[in-house]
This record gives C-alpha cells, sequence and structure tokens, in this order.
C-alpha cells in the first residue's frame, strides 16, 4: 500500500540505491502487483472513507500520471525529439524496444540512469512499503538481468499487457535520460554559426553518442550537413551561368578568325589572277576578263586590292549596284537596266555599257546623297589605271607597273582634258569630295588613295560630262598600248607617287616635275627620269589645267596629305612603293599578312550564305549569293546612316537600344502587336537574350547586373 | 545550326561607315538581329519572286527584284 506514495519519493531522490533487493524475475510480477494493488487500494479506499485523508496522498501519488510528473519534475530536461515522453503507455513500448537496444549497445554509464529510473519507478511501488536500501553493486547486477530480461521479453512476448505495464514502470525516463544527454550537447552545436565547426561538432557527436540512441537526432545533422553543402553546389552553379559569355567570345574570335581565312584566300587568288592577266598580252586581256570574273565576284567591292581587270569589270557592276542600290529618288528601271548591266558586264567583260549606263545613274544621283555613288562610280571607273598600281606592286614587275603607271596616266590626261570644260562641276565635287575623302581613304588602299581623289575628280566630271565613253574606250586601249606609252607612265608614277608619299604637292607642281625631289624619293623610278622629261609637254598642258583647278585639287590635296599622314594600319602603298625591288621575296608575305590585317571589315560571307539558306528553305542559284552579300552591304550602309541620323537627333554620339528600337519600327519590324523582345526571343540564341533582356532571380538579384 | 553573330565585324563595319558614331553595349546583337530579319525579309520576297515565274530554283532575278523591294523597305 504505501508502495505509491513512496513510488514519487524515491523517485525524486534518483532513486539511486533505493532498489531493494529487486530480483529481476521478480520484476514483472511487481508490476503485475504494482498494477493490481492500486486496484484493490482504490477499492478499499472507496470502501472506507476514514482511511481516505490517510490513502489519498498515495492514490494520488500512486497513478501513473502523477509518477510521470514527478518524474518530469525531477528531471526537469525534456528532449523534444522524442515524442514517447508524452504518453506512459506508448513511449514505454517503444521504450522498452529502443531502450533495450540502447542498453546493448551503450556503455555503463547510460545503462545506470536507464535502468536506476526504471528501477526508481518501480521502486516507488516498493520502497514505501519496505524501503530497503541497497547497494550499488546489487543494483548493477540487477540492472544487467533486467536488461537481458527486457530483451527477451522484447522479442518473445506479444502481450500488450506485460507491454504495457512494462511501459508504465520503465518508461520514458531512461530514454529521457540518454536523448537528453545527447540533446544537451546538442544546442551548443547547434548554436554554432561556422558549418564547420557545426559539422565537426556533429561527428564529435556521433562519435561519442553511438547511433543506436542519436539516429533521429544523427540524420538530422546529416540532413543540415547535407543542405548546407547543396547550398554551395547551387551558389556556385548560378555564379557559373554568369560566366557564359566569356566561352562565347572565344568562340566568336575563332568564328572571326575562320572567317577571315576566306577572305584572305579570296585575295591570293585575286592576286594570282592579277599577275596571271598583267602577264598575259593584252590582246588576250579580255579573255582574263572573264576569267578574273569569277574570282575576283567573290570579292568585296570595296576591296581594292582586286586586279585591274578586277576594278575595270566592277566598275560596271559595281557602280552599276551601287547606283542601283540606293533606292531613293530615282527609277527602278534604271536601276534594273543597271543591274541586267551588271551581269552582262561581267560575262563579257565589256566596260562600255555599264558605265554609260552609269552615267544616267550618276548624274541623277548628284542631286542629294549620291556622293557615295559617284564616288564609288569614280572608284570603279578610275580603278583600271588605279588598281594595277595597287595591285602591282605586290607583283612587283616593273613593267606591268610601267604598264599600270601607263593607264593612269592616260586617264589623269584624259580627266585633266575633261576638267577644262567641267570646272564648275569640279568646284561643287570638289567640296563634297572633300567631305568624303577622308572616310573614302580610310577605306582604300594608299596605293590608291592619293590617285583617287584627283582622279576622282576627273572621274565625276567625266561622266557628268558624258565623255565616259572616252574612258571606257581609253581604258582598254590603255590597257593594250600599256607598254607604248611607259613614257607618259612614267611622270604620272611620279604624278602619282609624290601624292602618295605624304609630301603632297599640287597636281601641277607634280607635272612640272620637281623632278630631283620626285627622283630622290622613288629610287626605283630612276629611269623614267628621262621620259619625265618628255613628259614635261604632256605636262604643261596638264599644268594649264592643273592650275586652273587650284581651289579644290589644292583642298584635296591638303585632305590626302592629312589622311596619308595619320598612321592608318591599313595603309601599304608608301612602304609598299619604296622597297619593291629589292624585297622580291619578302613582298609577297607582307602583301598577305598586311592584307589580312588591313582588310575592311566586312561580314564574312559564309555567315550570310548560311542564314540566307536557311531563311530562304529552297536550293539557291550560285551567283546569287554574291547579290545577297551586296544586297547586305548597301544595307550596312543604309543602317548605319539611319543608326547616326537617329542619335543626333537624340542628341547623343553612341547608339543606343532604343534607336535600334526606333529603327525597327520604322522598318515595320516591330509594330504594337509585335514588341522588340519577341523578336529577341525569337531569332536570337538564349546567350544574347539574356544579354539583352534583364532577368529577375532570386534574391534581388538581376541578370545582367547594371 | 546557327552561327554566333560577329560582334567584332559588326562594330568594324558600323566604324568603316562612320567612323564617328559609337555603339552601346550589346548593341551589336541588336544589328544583328536586324540583319537577320532583314535577309529573312529578303529570303521570303525571294521566294515568293520564284514561286510566282514557277521555278523550283531561287535564281538571280528574282533575288535582284527581291532585293529592290526589301532595300526600300528597310530604309527606316
Amino acid at each position: 500500500m504505501p508502495d505509491p506514495a513512496a513510488a514519487p519519493r524515491t523517485s525524486a531522490s534518483a532513486g539511486l540505491g533505493h532498489d531493494s533487493g529487486v530480483s529481476p524475475s521478480a520484476v514483472p510480477r511487481r508490476a503485475a502487483e504494482e498494477w493490481a494493488r492500486p486496484a484493490p487500494r482504490r477499492k478499499h479506499l472507496s470502501d472506507s472513507r476514514k482511511q481516505k485523508p490517510t490513502m489519498a496522498p498515495d492514490l494520488e501519488t500512486a497513478t501513473p500520471r502523477l509518477l510521470l510528473r514527478k518524474i518530469f519534475q525531477t528531471q526537469p530536461e525534456v528532449s523534444p525529439v522524442v515524442p514517447k515522453i508524452t504518453e506512459p503507455w506508448e513511449p514505454r513500448e517503444s521504450g522498452s524496444e529502443t531502450h533495450s537496444e540502447r542498453l546493448s549497445n551503450t556503455s555503463m554509464k547510460i545503462q545506470l540512469p536507464d535502468l536506476v529510473s526504471e528501477d526508481t519507478a518501480i521502486i516507488t511501488f516498493h520502497t514505501s512499503r519496505n524501503k530497503r536500501k541497497l547497494s550499488i553493486s546489487e543494483f548493477e547486477r540487477a540492472v544487467d538481468k533486467r536488461s537481458s530480461q527486457n530483451l527477451a521479453k522484447s522479442m518473445s512476448d506479444d502481450k500488450s499487457s506485460t507491454r504495457s505495464l512494462q511501459a508504465s514502470f520503465s518508461t520514458p525516463v531512461p530514454p529521457n535520460t540518454i536523448e537528453k544527454r545527447g540533446l544537451l550537447r546538442r544546442p551548443k552545436n547547434r548554436k554554432t554559426v561556422n558549418v564547420d565547426s557545426f559539422e565537426g561538432g556533429v561527428e564529435q557527436n556521433l562519435l561519442q553518442i553511438k547511433d543506436a540512441e542519436n539516429y533521429l537526432v544523427d540524420s538530422q545533422a546529416v540532413s543540415m550537413i547535407g543542405t548546407t553543402v547543396m547550398m554551395n553546389d547551387t551558389k556556385i552553379a548560378l555564379n557559373n551561368t554568369e560566366l557564359f559569355v566569356q566561352p562565347q567570345l572565344s568562340e566568336k574570335s575563332q568564328g572571326r578568325l575562320s572567317a577571315l581565312e576566306p577572305q584572305l584566300l579570296a585575295r591570293n587568288v585575286l592576286e594570282r589572277g592579277s599577275r596571271a592577266f598583267n602577264t598575259a598580252e593584252p590582246e588576250s586581256q579580255k579573255e582574263h576578263l572573264a576569267s578574273n570574273v569569277d574570282p575576283e565576284e567573290e570579292m568585296v567591292p570595296e576591296d581594292h586590292e582586286d586586279s585591274a581587270l578586277d576594278h575595270a569589270d566592277r566598275s560596271g557592276p559595281a557602280s552599276v549596284g551601287k547606283a542601283g542600290s540606293p533606292p531613293r529618288d530615282h527609277q527602278d528601271y534604271a536601276q534594273q537596266s543597271s543591274y541586267a548591266e551588271q551581269v552582262s558586264g561581267l560575262v563579257s567583260g565589256i566596260q562600255k555599257e555599264p558605265l554609260t549606263l552609269n552615267v544616267n545613274p550618276e548624274e541623277e544621283m548628284v542631286q542629294g546623297d549620291h556622293e557615295d555613288s559617284a564616288l564609288y562610280h569614280t572608284d570603279r571607273s578610275s580603278p583600271a589605271s588605279m588598281g594595277k598600281a595597287g595591285s602591282l606592286p605586290k607583283d612587283q614587275q616593273d613593267c606591268t607597273q610601267q604598264s599600270s603607271y601607263a593607264e593612269q596616266v592616260s586617264g589623269l590626261v584624259s580627266g585633266i582634258t575633261e576638267l577644262q570644260s567641267n570646272m564648275e562641276y569640279s568646284e561643287k565635287l570638289g567640296e563634297k569630295l572633300r567631305k568624303q575623302t577622308t572616310s573614302h581613304i580610310n577605306e582604300k588602299r594608299q596605293a590608291r588613295t592619293p590617285v583617287t581623289p584627283v582622279e576622282e575628280e576627273v572621274m565625276i566630271e567625266d561622266a557628268e560630262n558624258q565623255n565616259s565613253g572616252k574612258d571606257v574606250v581609253e581604258f582598254p586601249e590603255n590597257a593594250g598600248a600599256r607598254r607604248l606609252s611607259r613614257q607618259s607612265s612614267a611622270a604620272f608614277t611620279r604624278y602619282s607617287e609624290p601624292t602618295r608619299k605624304k609630301s603632297i604637292e599640287p597636281v601641277e607642281q607634280t607635272v612640272d616635275m620637281d623632278d630631283g625631289a620626285v627622283v630622290e624619293d622613288t629610287s626605283e623610278l630612276e629611269e623614267h627620269k628621262t621620259e619625265e622629261e618628255e613628259l614635261s609637254e604632256d605636262g604643261a598642258k596638264s599644268e594649264e589645267l592643273s592650275m586652273e583647278m587650284p581651289a579644290f585639287v589644292h583642298a584635296m590635296a591638303d585632305q590626302v596629305s592629312l589622311s596619308l599622314s595619320t598612321p592608318r594600319s591599313l595603309k601599304m602603298a608608301v612602304p609598299k612603293l619604296s622597297p619593291k625591288p629589292p624585297p622580291a621575296k619578302q613582298a609577297p608575305k607582307k602583301n598577305r599578312t598586311e592584307q589580312r590585317r588591313k582588310r575592311e571589315p566586312a561580314l564574312p560571307s559564309s555567315l550570310v550564305k548560311k542564314i540566307f539558306r536557311h531563311y530562304v528553305k529552297m536550293p539557291v542559284a550560285r551567283d546569287v549569293f554574291k547579290v545577297v552579300e551586296k544586297c547586305s552591304e548597301q544595307y550596312f550602309k543604309q543602317l548605319s546612316n539611319d543608326l547616326e541620323a537617329y542619335t543626333k537627333h537624340a542628341g547623343r554620339k553612341t547608339v543606343e537600344r532604343a534607336d535600334l528600337e526606333l529603327l525597327m519600327r520604322r522598318q515595320g519590324l516591330v509594330t504594337d502587336e509585335m514588341p522588340l523582345n519577341v523578336l529577341i526571343e525569337r531569332h536570337l540564341p538564349l546567350e544574347y537574350r539574356k544579354l539583352l533582356i534583364p532577368v529577375a532571380t532570386s534574391g534581388n538579384k538581376v541578370i545582367p547586373s547594371k | 545550326m546557327k552561327r554566333a553573330a560577329p560582334r567584332s565585324t559588326l562594330r568594324g563595319l558600323i566604324k568603316k561607315h562612320k567612323p564617328r558614331l559609337r555603339l552601346a553595349t550589346n548593341m551589336e546583337f541588336l544589328v544583328h538581329l536586324n540583319f537577320l530579319l532583314f535577309l529573312h525579309r529578303l529570303a521570303e520576297e525571294a521566294r515568293i519572286n520564284a514561286f510566282e515565274s514557277k521555278s523550283k530554283i531561287i535564281k538571280l532575278e528574282h533575288v535582284i527584284s527581291a532585293a529592290k523591294i526589301t532595300l526600300k523597305k528597310s530604309r527606316g
């Protein structure tokens, strides 16, 4: 009877040594008895009210609930992890099993408290009656025996009653103690901020406290560790995504390099073609025209390294193209005719037709924004003579050079003759040309540039005066009569060279011949001294003519000098001209490498082909691509003009996104229904889209960051 | 397989025409987009012309006439 009363007392005392010689075998009996006792006690109580006041405390304390309550009070720390503690019955069942497992694995320390608490729970019933005091050794023995018994029981017994009894007595306390100890350490570890220290602490815990007890906690720790690791990985992944641009750039550079190669190859082909042409007899010139046309057609029209024939041919087609392409205030018919002529001209190699046709569109174009076309026309028409001069130095053939010079001379002479009647035009054009020379000279090779301004004027005037036919006739004649007109050519080489060589003198002067200066400048032209003298006769004419055009010629000369003086990597003429004969072997290498560097930027034709093929989705004839290329060049010209206009209108110097959007809107590509971002998403690959359209990601991040 | 946009080539092209004009960052892609759309329109026009002339191959004349129209359209 006094057991229930004694139970809390004994539990309060932490139950050491209170285990009255409870034999392990007696435990189950006692459990059953103890449960049985309260029942009869209560009955007794109910029967005898007198005993109530005395019995009341016993009754109250006897209930397992109260038992637990007191246990909790004595052992305040509760592990939130273990849910078993809430109810006595349930936890006991699991607790017994876990306890048995723990007991099997744990050290003596842990066993002691478990068993002690168990014993105290049981003892409470006993000590109140008996109040025995046990020795520690006895206690330990009992503990061991009980542990084995518990194991056996948990394995074998299926009776819920026994288990429940067990649950009631040996319940939650032991597991609490064990887990509490583990949990006692836990909070300390969790407080640490550093992942390393935390992980270290967790590992230590794992080592100290064995898995059976703390597997729950350990799993949590492991999961936490895992999450931290994952966090790092994801962060790294996120960081990596932002770095995609760099590899792309490398790819692009490679693409660019690869794009450069075809252009270089084309260059070489043209060089060889030009050489072949130059060495051929003039009679076979037209034959070579056709042969050179094909490789030359591959070249970009802006590329002035082409052979003379190429230029001659291109003067027609290119100028026609340029004349026809800007579809501004001019007749489509004329353009159509010019295009048709372009094709025919390429095939036949006839220079007359395209040039004559060019006259009409040129005249129309003189009005407004067609300085470009006019200039290009002149560039193309003049190149017959100029181009050879430019290309020949690479070939390093004096004869051919002379012949080229001869052509130049003839061209110049013809031009000068035209000048007499066209002063007005020359003045106007001179002004225009002044504006354009710097830009255009930048585009062309040095070999050509000094000659171009003057010859441009000349050719422009020729064209305007509808005397282009003469030039056309003269060019083939010149080609045929190269060797005959060496003398004149020599003089004009002087004429051209000084202009090239930054020591620019007006045409008059060159013609007059500061022979000494010129000769000094050009060692290779020593042979031509006599010829220069002979040329003086011609020079007289040219002098007069040149005198007549002092204004713009001087201006042009100044412009040319300025342009030439600017150290441009693209310019090759001066260095080329001087060391022509001696470094015969080194020149080809120089030419190629210099060409590669100094080539004008142009979209790789392969890219254009690919894109066009992809969009067309039909078989395409080969000659179509050249037209497409020229189209795209014209397009870029228009594009740059428009963009410049828009940025200037906005008072800026840099093209911004708004300018491009405005351009696309005016082109009809961007509408209210079709915004720019949709177009970006449709046509551009993902990497570019990411750069252009800011994306918001978690953590208030915006990619690309501003 | 599409190739990467030649950024520096595009910049150089614009600089060639307008040396004083500058390009903002990543604007080359919009220029490239514009160029793609231009080629797209050109290809469409050429295809229409080829259909009209009942030819299964795109020939020079188709492209030339298409180019005229397209260049006019993309004047802005």
